[in-house]
């Protein structure tokens, strides 16, 4: 399985739904930043120039028209950015929650703290890292107040899962237990998802489930690439002992 | 001795080998989460959650609040050195204090031309009603009331303990008379 992460590490192509720039990810192991610091910091902005030295072409925003207008107070504008990002941020929350009303307040919350915020956007980073960035932080702060409240409020499961390949091939094995039904499954990867670290869940969220590349995810996160690699290592290590009778 | 370093490069491409298929059997598992989706529907009405919750949280939040906020996000946009915004909030609050003293200590005597500030003699009770000194708490500087004579006077104003002073001197300098 080829993945845009895998490839060189300098010259990754955009992702073309995620307005992402073909730049390298900052140094360091900062962690998360708290949301005010993540939009302030224009998350990853101009890393590649503070490594290479000299500046590198960058994709141009594609929400770039929309951001200039909400700045100037187009609410209209704002809410195309609204409709746009929804479900991506969804997906990032829902997945390092397991809880589809905590998932609805905190991105309303996300979109009302970008809303108050956008003047203070200078476009250094795209737009979709900005927004992404203040979803991440607002995240991992309301579960590292949340602690070890876990209780799950699941969404439905799409039936279009029954013809995933993946699928199929972790429940149809002749092994007893792992005839598991959809629902069964989800539970069981949602606990899973639940006994990680939430640092370690939001990279496996961002990596494994939406297919974000290491880049990308560092420069959200405000750490090394050496970093998200890492946790993605030790995160998969610690899925592998929780669902194990479903890999055999 | 080669033998033996090819033996454990093979264990070793063995073992990441392995690694690597769990690693990928682990991200095709997690990856069918991505099917947990809220619908169509919630996605459409999301906009419009959005909006009303806007509109609501501007009514619930005060005149106020948002004068602070708006403070605030100025503070922050401000490129000066931090520590110069409680300098300046400091430098405002000394000045508007200036501002204001003189002011209060000159009005502590009006009224209508009964009471006036002395020098620092010890209060002294009225004895026969046509003065009196007074201190005021925590104020060192010594008030003396001047009252007209008995005869001057409005008869029937009041029922305290001085009811001939209680329709003649405002209701600042009446306080201060009845501590004494």
């Amino acid at each position: 399985m080829e993945r845009e992460s895998e490839r060189s590490l300098l010259t990754l192509p955009a992702r073309p739904d995620s307005g992402a720039t073909s730049v390298a990810a900052p140094t360091g192991t900062l962690g998360a930043l708290p949301a005010d610091q993540a939009m302030e910091a224009d998350a990853g902005e101009d890393a590649a120039t503070l490594m290479t030295g000299k500046p590198i072409m960058r994709k141009p925003d594609p929400d770039l028209d929309l951001v200039e207008r909400a700045r100037r107070g187009d609410t209209r504008a704002f809410d195309e950015l609204v409709s746009k990002y929804t479900s991506k941020l969804y997906g990032l929350v829902y997945h390092m929650t397991s809880n589809r009303e905590d998932t609805n307040d905190l991105l309303q919350d996300v979109f009302a703290k970008a809303y108050r915020s956008i003047k203070r956007f200078r476009g250094k980073s795209s737009f979709y890292t900005w927004i992404y960035s203040i979803a991440t932080n607002m995240t991992l702060n309301f579960l590292k107040k949340r602690n070890r409240r876990r209780t799950m409020s699941l969404d439905d499961v799409d039936l279009a899962i029954e013809n995933d390949q993946d699928f199929i091939e972790a429940t149809s094995k002749s092994d007893p237990v792992r005839e598991a039904n959809i629902s069964e499954l989800q539970e069981r990867l949602n606990m899973a998802m639940q006994q990680l670290s939430v640092d370690h869940r939001a990279v496996v969220t961002m990596f494994d489930i939406q297919g974000m590349p290491h880049s990308e995810i560092s420069k959200i996160l405000g750490v090394s690439e050496g970093t998200v690699r890492s946790r993605l290592f030790y995160a998969h290590r610690l899925l592998q002992s929780h669902l194990e009778d479903f890999r055999k | 001795m080669i033998e033996k370093v090819q033996k454990q490069t093979f264990i070793t491409t063995l073992f990441l080998e392995k690694v690597m298929k769990d690693s990928e059997d682990i991200q095709r598992l997690i990856r069918l989460k991505k099917y947990e989706t809220p619908g169509d529907e919630y996605f459409q009405n999301f906009l419009e959650d959005f909006k009303e919750r806007q509109r609501g949280e501007m009514l619930q939040q005060s005149a106020r609040g948002l004068l602070f906020e708006r403070v605030t996000m100025w503070f922050d946009e401000l490129s000066g050195p931090r520590w110069l915004i409680p300098a300046g909030a400091a430098a405002a609050i000394a000045l508007g204090i200036y501002a204001i003293r003189p002011a209060s200590s000159g009005s502590g005597v009006t009224g209508t031309g009964v009471a006036s500030l002395t020098g620092n003699s010890l209060p002294s009770a009225p004895a026969d009603h046509s003065t009196a000194k007074a201190t005021a708490p925590g104020d060192e500087r010594i008030i003396t009331l001047q009252l007209p004579r008995r005869d001057q006077r409005v008869p029937g104003l009041g029922n305290s303990g001085h009811p001939e002073v209680q329709g003649l001197l405002p209701a600042s300098a009446r306080a201060i008379y009845r501590e004494l």
